[in-house]
């Protein structure tokens, strides 16, 4: 099967400060038709400024790599004009974002931003539109929609507004949805519904989807494959249920191990020691090794490449050549 | 909804009364008094005629009455002031809003434009525009009295701008594919509401006493037409022998300029908390 989106070599950089900072630095990912990619880690592991990249909609100053391809339909979006480029956002790839509260525009009904939405891209009049947006609400689940098509953000509850976000971005049936960090800011239990609400849309819709989240537990339900980024990169990638069962990156390893379980007593969860390094001074050779508990002498020297360390899974780490100093 | 806002605040309660009562005296001026405001009534009899019953604000030199003068100047410089802002906030807000949506390079070089024109004094530009004219008319004066004040309404509306913009909003409508000018209309536009309300309000007690000063200076509006700058300006040599003259349409600017700055500090606090 042909990739639907193929991501290469992805590389952005800000600028602050006089200092140039490698958000993210050499992610290679495919995504299938119709398949959901969960892309997880830690917090300031470049995530967020990776899904923005992929539509170019960085701050002003930040700077996508030269070399950085992204291939969506024939077309790098990392280059493509930002005329053809906005013809793109929203109709084929779309994306929704962590906070509800804040990416609703405070002053206008949630009818008029789906409104607006639609007719970003569809030629379609007033009240057609007025229609459309009031079987969008219903879609996704929204009680009375008639009626919530004239609310206020602020009328509406943290998870009806992500209903929303999710409404306005499927209006045009994209064929690509970027989920940043979509249940984050809900509570638990809406979270789930939210979670359920994609998952059924994806299928009905046929989907792909890019889901983006520091909780394994969120992508696990979710994801038919993983991706772990650490440091801006991509360290591990493979089938959902490969990284979750037989992971190979210690990172993945130990990300998995410091998640709480339901089945095991309560005893005090492990964690990673140390922190996220900062983007402004990664370090030398693997960016984990200061934290990894393998780490050797070259680790510290080289950077890995991303290998395959099994049929459809990739790794970036030196275990892949060296697998005898894991057992000790 | 503005005028509950206002409620809270005694001061901008108070302003907001001085506001209303000029608006209906302006409005109603000839019910509410029966001259006409040039009207010389009688030259040799009615001459500096202190405040009295038939009188309340005494006549000037030419015997007109003074009230009917001062009324009828509410309304020519609540209508020079209200017009004229109104036309340089659409200016100010159309420059500001295209330089803050526009960014990069086109957008600063269209603030160091409204930065050099901002380095003039207000009153020394409007001093050597009007010198150029002879007998402005009204739309005249309101049209340069609006063309000079635009600028610091586009500085205010392009920080505004550039703050909305890093809002998450604004990127999930980028995300969507609305174009820049889609989302400056749609999206910031309206979230420009409050500071712009606050900003006009305030400009209107200033074009009221810039209206003034220019009249005063015999630049502004022309004789007949009553002005209460023109009528200090007259008043000004006979202040020992008929002070009213000068100072009822003083007390009306004082109170209009009092009017509004209240107003427009109340709704500053009441829109933006920030500042409270």
């Amino acid at each position: 099967m042909n990739p639907l989106l193929q991501v290469r070599d992805l590389t952005t950089t800000f600028m602050s400060a006089g200092q140039t900072v490698r958000a993210v630095d050499g992610v290679s990912f495919d995504l299938l038709p119709g398949e959901t990619l969960g892309l997880v880690g830690e917090s300031g592991c470049g995530k967020s400024v990776t899904a923005l990249s992929l539509l170019r909609l960085l701050d002003d100053n930040g700077r996508i790599g030269a070399a950085s391809r992204i291939e969506y339909d024939g077309a790098n979006l990392a280059t493509l004009p930002e005329k053809a480029l906005r013809r793109i956002r929203g109709a084929e790839i779309a994306m929704i974002f962590q906070e509800p509260t804040t990416s609703l525009n405070p002053v206008l009904t949630v009818g008029l931003q789906i409104v607006e939405a639609l007719r970003a891209h569809r030629d379609v009049s007033r009240k057609a539109a007025r229609v459309r947006t009031i079987e969008l609400l219903d879609v996704v689940g929204i009680p009375d929609p008639a009626a919530r098509i004239n609310a206020y953000p602020h009328e509406l509850s943290g998870g009806m507004q992500q209903r929303v976000m999710i409404a306005m971005a499927l209006s045009c049936e994209p064929k690509i949805l970027i989920a940043d960090e979509p249940t984050t800011a809900l509570d638990v239990t809406v979270q789930a519904q939210i979670l359920d609400l994609l998952a059924a849309l994806k299928r009905e819709l046929g989907m792909a989807m890019i889901l983006i989240s520091h909780d394994l537990g969120v992508v696990a339900g979710l994801a038919d494959r993983i991706a772990v980024m650490y440091g801006g990169q991509l360290v591990e990638l493979a089938a959902a249920a490969t990284v979750l069962s037989k992971p190979q990156h210690p990172y993945t390893i130990l990300l998995l191990e410091s998640a709480p379980r339901l089945e095991q007593p309560m005893t005090r969860l492990p964690v990673i020691p140390g922190a996220v390094p900062k983007a402004t001074a990664w370090p030398s050779g693997c960016r984990f090794h200061p934290r990894c508990p393998v780490a050797w002498d070259r680790c510290e020297r080289e950077m890995p490449n991303v290998a395959s360390a099994a049929p459809g899974h990739d790794m970036r780490c030196w275990l892949i050549d060296e697998p005898e100093r894991r057992s000790r | 909804m503005l005028i509950d806002l206002l409620r809270a605040s005694r001061r901008a309660r108070f302003g907001l009364g001085l506001l209303v009562v000029l608006c209906v005296v302006a409005v109603f001026a000839p019910l509410v008094t029966s001259y006409d405001p040039s009207d010389q009534i009688d030259l040799a009899t009615r001459q500096l005629l202190a405040p009295s019953l038939t009188h309340p604000f005494g006549t000037d030199f030419f015997s007109r009455d003074l009230l009917t003068r001062v009324l009828h100047g509410a309304r020519i410089s609540l209508s020079v002031a209200i017009l004229s802002v109104l036309l340089s906030v659409i200016l100010g807000t159309a420059v500001g809003l295209t330089a803050g949506s526009v960014g990069g390079a086109a957008g600063a070089a269209l603030m160091r434009l409204v930065d050099t024109a901002l380095a003039v004094p207000r009153l020394f530009l409007l001093i050597v525009v009007l010198a150029l004219w002879r007998d402005v008319a009204l739309f005249g004066l309101i049209a340069i009295l609006g063309l000079t004040s635009w600028f610091h309404i586009a500085r205010i509306v392009r920080a505004e701008v550039l703050s909305l913009r890093a809002r998450e909003f604004v990127v999930a409508s980028r995300a969507l594919g609305l174009t820049t000018r889609r989302i400056a209309i749609r999206h910031l536009l309206p979230n420009l509401a409050a500071p712009i309300i606050v900003t006009a309000t305030l400009g209107v007690g200033q074009i009221v006493l810039i209206e003034a000063g220019l009249s005063y200076l015999g630049i502004g509006v022309s004789p007949p037409t009553p002005s209460w700058g023109a009528m200090i300006a007259e008043g000004q040599t006979l202040l020992a022998t008929a002070w009213w003259v000068a100072a009822f349409p003083g007390l009306a600017i004082v109170l209009t300029v009092v009017g509004f700055s209240l107003v427009g500090d109340g709704l500053r606090d009441a829109l933006d908390p920030r500042t409270r």
